[in-house]
């Protein structure tokens, strides 16, 4: 199932949870839980909004749209181009 | 005789301690587990004469050193401190919630299963086989609610039933040939090496290169042929994936029983999400509908915020203006105080203030486009383009948050792993249309282009998405050579939008506008009106003072862009520390020179201009230099002085080009 997953993300450069649940005729949970072990196992990464910052929030301008979700991005990572290439 | 003991072990949200409070009642105390932080909770109960001990673990959702509660549950479990396990499963999430419920089988624990929640799962026409779901998995499993005390008593019978026999050791997972092959080497190794767990489970675990378990191992023996098989196992096959095999195996044999035991309502096969979605985020029609969305939103903040809400802030501007002249006539206020707070702070900080209602409308409706979802679309449907133009897709995050301000904007670039992408972005976030020259654009549009506001400004902020577009691509051909990042995009599904987030939204970004207003426009305002009225010998306003000497040295660099007044240069000159300036420092002049006339901004405006250099104007505002604070921002990002220097000498050279192109292309053309 997961490298079914992975492959559907990396499709069309874009995925939708609902989408991909149907398609793979599991639930909208198990692919978020499918997700979730492919970030940890390395294959994918999410590019986080934030970023890496040690600067305080307090007079920053970009502290109100820091961590701010506008679009959710994630890169597969040399593992996971290995992984969908076998 | 020892007091039996069982666990309860479930996913997060699964019911599981309001199962643990139905059974244990009163008699339960809360701890914490031994070095760690995670909360333990105990109870009791009595049940045909005889009492027992239960243990609420830590919520999880599978079994792993990946968290501190997940290695708690682990260690506990595997240590046979209990007798049995009531794994509590959400009915109406069961398929996520047998993940767990496979790793405790593949334990060989003795299990009894709860199957909790099942109202809210037939809620949802969700019908279960108990009695084949139970022989699937070979332990028993009860339907509950705990929350309504509903099948306590049957999991309490069927516990106590499972502590009385013995479970005898079976792992019902059918591996892929590669895992087996390997695990059949690894029981062999293990196997009689006095460990802490039992050998076909820690070979498994060893296998998935579980480190938790593989630590404990190492600590617990000093036996060389286990050691270095470990070490050597996973240095020779570090590139497999053996891991993901193994968690594969577990949601196949999840995935498997929920399909047989059981029935789901048929899924919706295209939802209205899907459909709108195959229009939006079509290959050729994504882009000239979000075109369209835009023009749209454009059309409306002329429509709202100037046409219909303007005039108020207009008034209120000018009637405060008449209170506080009033009242310093009245105070007999000196002449320079009176001319400070009316020709500088009323007619430069008030030009600035009147676009409040503009602002405040255009910001609400790209947070409603925003909340609503359709901005996560259009990141997809810009990524392709920007792919062109040797961009990534998180450039476009950039760009939305610099049409409110670009200090932000170059500060969410570092996100981005990919110096080159970095670089590019910053480079070009400026020619995207920020809050502050909104107020600029919306004077000569009133001026000139009434009746068509909302497209002209559309097409200043499309013409600065184009100039951006175009400049990264020739940065990428030239300085910045190189592979972009790609991405993949997670789509939201649509949803109406909350009032909430969006007033939030929207008012972070006006609150920063009135902020500006009342801050540093007002300090720059001050500067030029100082510098408009002195030297004491010369004729405030005039060419004569420091501000009129400033202009008339600027004047030349811009005659061929067809604004060649000293005003008109001076006040490009105020929009560098602040954008907004341009229009405060226009506003300032033009009172103080028409004062006796009482010309409002609009009007000056067209005494001064004609629609081609009006235009010119608006280009060069668009283009030129950026803030001082998005200077200083890029200087900071990219820790240097040269970066900040170059992007404000190349943007001016870009906003000059185009405006003396435009002006010299349309007088071509008869427009002067």
């Amino acid at each position: 199932m997961l490298k079914e997953l992975l492959a559907h993300i990396n499709g069309d450069g874009y995925f939708s949870k609902p989408l991909l649940a149907r398609t793979l005729n599991i639930s909208e949970a198990m692919v978020d839980q499918g997700l979730a072990q492919l970030l940890r196992m390395g294959y994918m990464k999410e590019e986080v909004s934030g970023g890496d910052c040690t600067a305080s929030c307090s007079g920053c301008a970009f502290a109100a749209f820091c961590h701010k979700d506008l679009v959710k991005m994630y890169q597969l990572t040399d593992r996971g181009k290995a992984l969908l290439a076998s | 005789m020892k007091t039996k003991r069982i666990a309860l072990v479930g996913n997060p949200n699964s019911g599981k301690t309001t199962l643990f409070n139905a059974i244990t009642g009163a008699n339960q105390h809360v701890g914490n587990w031994p070095g760690v932080t995670v909360e333990k909770k105990e109870g009791s109960f009595t049940y045909r004469g005889a009492t027992y001990d239960v243990v609420d673990l830590p919520g999880i959702y599978s079994l792993g050193a990946f968290s501190e509660d997940e290695i708690v549950a682990m260690d506990y479990i595997l240590t046979d401190d209990a007798d049995v396990i009531i794994d509590v499963i959400d009915a109406s999430n069961i398929e996520r919630n047998l993940y767990l419920t496979t790793q405790l089988l593949e334990m060989g624990k003795n299990l009894v299963i709860a199957l909790n929640m099942v109202d809210e799962a037939e809620k949802r026409e969700m019908k279960f086989d108990v009695a084949a779901m139970s022989r699937a998995l070979g332990v028993p499993v009860v339907p509950t609610v705990a929350s309504r005390d509903n099948g306590t008593e049957a999991v309490i019978k069927e516990a106590v039933k499972a502590i009385e026999r013995k479970r005898v050791y079976q792992n019902p997972l059918t591996y892929s040939d590669n895992v087996s092959h390997h695990h059949e080497h690894m029981v062999e190794l293990l196997e009689g090496k006095d460990l802490p767990y039992p050998p076909a489970w820690a070979a498994i675990k060893v296998i998935e290169g579980d480190s938790h378990v593989i630590s404990r191992i190492e600590a617990s023996t000093d036996d060389a042929t286990v050691l270095n098989g470990i070490t050597e196992f996973h240095k020779f096959h570090s590139s497999d994936n053996f891991e993901l095999e193994i968690v594969d195996s577990r949601y196949a044999f999840a995935h498997r029983i929920a399909e047989q035991t059981v029935k789901r309502p048929p899924v919706e096969v295209v939802t209205l999400t899907d459909k709108i979605d195959k229009i939006l985020i079509n290959k050729y029609l994504g882009i000239p509908i979000f075109a369209l969305i835009m023009l749209a939103v454009f059309q409306l903040t002329f429509a709202i915020g100037q046409d219909l809400l303007g005039g108020y802030a207009a008034a209120l501007v000018e009637g405060l203006g008449v209170l506080i002249e009033r009242f310093l006539i009245w105070a007999h206020s000196p002449e320079w105080l009176v001319s400070f707070m009316i020709d500088g702070v009323v007619n430069g900080v008030g030009a600035v203030v009147e676009f409040v209602p503009l602002i405040t409308v255009m910001y609400l409706l790209l947070s409603l486009l925003e909340d609503s979802g359709y901005m996560a679309r259009a990141a997809y449907v810009w990524d392709n383009l920007m792919r062109a133009f040797g961009m990534q897709g998180k450039a476009f995050i950039s760009m939305i948050i610099g049409f409110g301000c670009t200090v932000p904007a170059i500060m969410s670039t570092r996100t981005m792993d990919n110096k080159k992408d970095r670089m590019v972005t910053m480079l070009i976030t400026p020619f995207m249309s920020c809050g502050a020259k909104l107020p600029i654009y919306s004077v000569f549009i009133a001026a000139f282009f009434s009746d068509h506001g909302g497209l002209v400004l559309f097409s200043l902020y499309a013409f600065g998405i184009i100039v951006g577009l175009l400049m990264a691509k020739l940065f990428n051909k030239t300085i910045f050579k190189g592979e972009t990042s790609y991405f993949i995009m997670e789509l939201p599904p649509y949803r109406i939008p909350s009032t909430k987030s969006v007033m939030r939204s929207m008012w972070l970004n006006v609150s920063d506008f009135i902020k500006r207003a009342g801050t540093i426009i007002f300090m720059v305002v001050t500067i030029m009106w100082l510098l408009a009225v002195l030297p004491g010998s010369a004729e405030p306003y005039s060419q004569s003072s420091y501000l009129g000497r400033l202009g008339t040295l600027l004047v030349p660099i811009f005659r061929h862009a067809g604004f060649g007044t000293w005003q008109e240069s001076v006040a490009l000159f105020a929009g560098i520390p602040a954008k907004e300036a341009v229009v405060g420092t226009l506003g300032m002049l033009y009172a103080g020179q028409y004062m006796e006339e009482g010309v409002v901004l609009v009007n000056a405006v067209q005494q001064h201009f004609t629609s081609l250099t009006a235009l010119a104007y608006m280009v060069m505002v668009l283009l030129y230099t950026p803030c001082a604070a998005t200077i200083s921002a890029v200087a900071r990002e990219t820790k240097s002085v040269r970066w900040p220097v170059a992007m404000a000498l190349y943007t001016f050279a870009i906003g000059w080009f185009v405006a003396v192109l435009v002006f010299q292309i349309g007088s071509l053309f008869g427009f002067a």
